[in-house]
């Protein structure tokens, strides 16, 4: 049962103009901060996330294998209504949760042993997919860090029309208008997932569609991010000559 | 899933984990279930209205629903409130300090907020008894008494059945006057339900493809990954949440989802079964469970998926009445050090040829375990659900096999 | 503040350069390192700026709200501020890590804000007594690379200027309540004048000498350090707030000297902000910057 409105209009257009299987548009930058070992900024859309990567350094505790610490946070204004705590609340600690779990799907944790690798992620503007492109982004802060990772791990959201079509990468208002709403974290060449998740209900039928949209979606901000992350090189490396590595 | 929880729960430590993998590839469980088939499960409903106790083998959830008059919130105001409250109260399980959002707890809540709160079970608008004034609030308490695997499923078989068990008292609101009759005065009425939903735990691991259903603690701890999906009993999926260090493909999840959707299915029609039958007892007077340890003890009051579903099959057998839970599976027990154990589920019934162990095969052989067609059954005959089998190779759930008039199986595949 | 490894020599190191005028990254002991301004990068927030310092970052979002004013003081609008030390600047602020440094913060602006002369607080009256806006005003710290209090009054100051008030109107209902209604044109608005708004300046005694603008390397040397607030009214700077921190004692004189450059420190900063906050406002249309915020 999709919400209470049609997020399609005739001419088959969502609020924002998109098509239905159109993301939005995406621009990341690696490498934002000096302090953190890696860092990236990412937006789709409205959604504006940082990340900041440290690590691999000591662990806290004593264990033999690698912890992965993570922390999601959003900012204060980065909602419509002013959000009181920015960390520590149930839903932050959720996020948090799934966070490290897709992570370290993602991170090659055997090469890292005794070691903690510390993910903090900031959330600047809330505007749908958060939890999508917190991960999005906290990927890209892992390649700048340099830590092994054994694929590209990115997020995506699909939700599901009235007239059910799939949709993907909803918007803040597609999530509060009461239509279901996925949210995958895969490794898209591999074709695996990591994590999922979804709230409100659709019939089991579309189930497959939906999470094939969302896949489809990850595939593309795959490709999204590679060239970011082959730019980056470029112009990091121009200066040493290591630039046409790739 | 639970990285920090401590060391003293069994699968924790490298070996168990070693062992519980090479046991999963290799197609067995530690309690002779196949990896298909769930624990049974048991209700004991008290004598409150929306109180309800789960057993799911050792895995014990109480669960309470209360409701109070209270003002509705500004931006819904013609809808009631319906607040969810879980607590594990460490009693669960052996624990160190308890923080007070720790990662068990937290999932727990996070899904059953969404089953029921954000699928919107249970219709909130007919809680409102004059908008913007005053509406009825609930809330469920659900308490987990003891945590031997699959804390979501007997989480929401619980409070989906306290949910609809339970009876609020009718209330009229004339000239500006609030008045709630009494249960003497007028019958409880009961919550209205949009649609019903409950859930089914999977548990993946590396060395194996296969999903594991109805993990018990020992398995669940050393899961690589853990698949939640809820259905509803009209086959609408309300929550998943699928996560863990191994990754899973998409034809994985949809074979879950599907066998997933038929379990969900019964266990509802299940719960309707054993309200009905507790409204029957207590129309006839019959004494009611009273305290707790009434509830979760071994009582008369107890009803089993396995007796009620079973029942539902059998055409010959008489009305079904109240009987003995009737375990007819050996429970594992979460030992750290348990050696695996291929016991032939056994039955307190009168004689019956034991099922042939040939329950290990793998999952896509159903039919041939179809059991040796025994003597007419005795009506405390624990019956299972016919044969359904989670089957790999063909995508679509097999039909239900109709048990063969008589035949008893021990091999209970729920799915 | 951020922990910094020194040794003895790279402390002597850094006080000999403090003495000489000469500070390691070629400073004088009066001037400021390169910072960088850009307002109006949160939609969500009614007003917002990001400074960077060198290596501090700081994005400031402002949140208006339609409260109840203080019945003490019922012309008065509100103000209120929140420090937030993200994990991003460094893991020891990861949960509560960051709280005593933000509660640091808080109390500096809080007291350089307090005074009615300082921010006129009437401007965010709407109808005396009943309706007041209330601004919140929210400090993200990203990055710590020193100097944190001045870079936060900028950055606060900078989101102050950028703040657009939606015009409201008032209709008179019955029994003397008056209803608020709020303009939905988001270029309908009042701004706030920030003419006095105070900046705070952090002078820092380093050996025997007092210096502006300290890096995290210099304020792990320095002993202790004056937090001088300065407003500017009518051309002249006036002093709105000190504060003192750090563990170690200053002479009356040195304490004089150190309110006298703070004060001279603080009018050439105000200044030169002015300045370049009419400058970014005047980037509009055509001559908006191509890249904008953390992607440049």
């Amino acid at each position: 049962m999709a919400g209470k409105y049609e997020l399609l209009s005739e001419q088959g257009l969502r609020l924002d103009g998109r098509r239905p299987h159109e993301l939005r548009r995406i621009k990341c930058k690696l490498g934002v901060f000096e302090q953190p070992d890696g860092s990236a900024y990412m937006e789709q859309g409205n959604t504006k996330v940082l990340a900041a990567v440290y690590g691999p350094h000591q662990a806290k505790s004593k264990h033999t294998e690698s912890i992965i610490n993570c922390q999601y946070s959003q900012a204060t204004f980065s909602t419509a209504e002013r959000k009181y705590r920015p960390r520590g609340d149930r839903k932050s600690l959720e996020f948090k949760m799934y966070l490290q779990q897709a992570l370290s799907a993602a991170i090659k944790s055997e090469l890292y042993p005794r070691s903690q690798i510390d993910i903090y992620v900031e959330v600047l503007q809330a505007d749908g997919a958060n939890y999508a492109v917190a991960l999005n982004a906290a990927t890209l802060a892992l390649i700048d860090a340099g830590i092994c990772l054994n694929e590209f791990i990115v997020a995506c959201t699909a939700s599901l029309s009235k007239s059910n079509i799939p949709l993907t990468d909803i918007s803040h208002f597609e999530e509060v208008s009461g239509g279901p709403k996925l949210t995958v974290a895969a490794l898209p060449t591999a074709e695996k997932i990591a994590f999922l998740e979804m709230s409100e209900r659709f019939h089991i039928d579309h189930l497959e569609t939906v999470i094939e949209t969302a896949m489809a979606g990850c595939r593309e901000i795959r490709d999204i991010l590679e060239a970011a992350v082959k730019e980056h090189l470029l112009h990091m490396g121009s200066a040493s000559d290591f630039a046409k590595v790739c | 899933m639970f990285m920090n929880s401590n060391l003293f729960e069994p699968g924790k430590s490298k070996p168990e984990r070693n062992f519980v993998q090479l046991a999963v590839k290799q197609n067995q469980r530690f309690d002779g279930r196949r990896s298909n088939e769930c624990r049974d499960v048991e209700l004991t409903f008290g004598s409150d209205w929306g109180t309800v106790a789960v057993s799911m083998g050792d895995t014990k959830v109480l669960t309470r629903v209360t409701c109070d008059m209270g003002t509705p919130a500004t931006s819904r105001p013609n809808e009631g409130k319906f607040q969810l409250n879980v607590n594990l109260a460490g009693v669960a399980f052996l624990d160190e300090l308890q923080t007070t959002h720790d990662q068990r707890s937290l999932t727990l809540n996070s899904l059953l907020e969404r089953t029921f709160r954000s699928s919107r079970s249970v219709d909130l608008e007919s809680l409102c008894v004059a908008a913007e004034h005053h509406v009825w609030c609930i809330r469920v308490d659900v308490n987990v008494l003891n945590h031997d695997g699959n804390l979501y499923d007997a989480s929401t078989i619980a409070t989906l059945a306290a949910l609809m068990h339970f009876r609020r008292p009718d209330v009229t609101f004339a000239d500006d006057k609030l008045r709630i009759y009494t249960e003497k005065e007028r019958d409880f009425i009961p919550l209205l339900f949009l649609h019903y939903p409950v859930s089914v735990t999977y548990c993946i691991y590396k060395s194996s493809w296969q999903p594991i259903v109805d993990p018990t603690l020992l398995e669940e701890n050393a899961a690589d990954s853990v698949i939640v999906l809820s259905f509803n009993s009209y086959q609408e999926l309300c929550s998943l949440n699928a996560g863990g260090t191994a990754p899973t493909n998409v034809r994985t999840i949809m074979q879950c989802a599907r066998n997933a959707a038929t379990r969900c299915k019964s266990l509802v029609d299940f719960i309707r079964k054993a309200l009905s039958l507790d409204e029957e007892r207590r129309l006839q007077g019959d004494r009611l469970v009273d305290g707790l340890v009434a509830l979760i003890g071994n009582t008369q009051h107890k009803l089993s998926f396995n007796k009620l579903m079973g029942y539902k099959k059998q055409e010959q057998q008489p009305t079904p009445s109240d009987k003995m839970e009737l375990e007819n599976e050996s429970s594992e027990e979460p030992e750290v050090e348990e050696i695996e154990a291929k016991e032939e589920p056994s039955k307190e019934e009168t004689g019956e040829a034991p099922m042939d162990s040939s329950g290990w095969l793998p999952q896509d052989e159903d039919s041939q375990e179809l059991p040796i067609p025994s003597e007419a059954s005795t009506s405390n005959a624990g019956k299972g659900k016919p044969n359904r089998s989670k089957n790999k190779a063909n995508k679509k759930p097999l039909p239900k096999k109709q048990n063969h008039s008589d035949s008893e199986e021990e091999a209970r595949q729920f799915i | 503040m951020a922990y910094v490894a020194l040794s003895e020599a790279e402390k002597t190191y850094i006080l000999h350069g403090v003495e000489d005028d000469f500070r390691c990254d070629g400073r004088s002991r009066r001037d400021y390192r390169p910072m960088d301004l850009e307002t109006g990068l949160v939609s969500n927030a009614s007003g917002s700026a990001r400074l960077r310092l060198a290596n501090t970052d700081i994005l400031v979002g402002v949140k208006t709200e339609i409260d109840v004013p203080n019945p003490l003081t019922p012309e008065f609008g509100k103000l209120e501020f929140f420090v937030d030390c993200s994990a991003n600047a460094t893991p020891e602020f990861e949960g509560r890590g960051g709280s005593d440094l933000a509660q640091e913060l808080i109390l500096s602006l809080q007291n350089a804000y307090e005074s009615p002369l300082a921010f006129d607080y009437r401007t965010l009256c709407l109808i005396p007594g009943q309706q007041c806006w209330k601004l919140y005003i929210d400090i993200l710290i990203l990055e710590c690379g020193g100097n944190l209090h001045d870079a936060v009054s900028l950055a606060a100051k900078a989101a102050l200027f950028n703040t657009k008030l939606p015009r409201v109107t008032a209709t008179m209902l019955d029994a003397g309540i008056t209803d608020l209604i709020i303009s939905d044109n988001p270029y309908d608005c009042t701004r706030i004048s920030i003419e006095t708004v105070p900046l705070l300046v952090t002078v820092c005694k380093v050996g025997d000498y007092c210096l502006v603008d300290p890096s995290a390397e210099e304020e792990v040397c320095s002993t202790v350090s004056v937090v001088v607030s300065v407003s500017m009214r009518d051309g002249q700077a006036f002093l709105s707030g000190t504060h003192l921190t750090g563990g170690g004692a200053m002479h009356r004189d040195t304490m004089r000297n150190c309110l006298e450059l703070g004060l001279a420190i603080g009018e050439h900063l105000d200044r030169l902000l002015t300045k370049m906050l009419n400058l970014e406002q005047e980037r509009v249309g055509p001559k908006r910057p191509q890249t904008i915020g953390f992607l440049k």
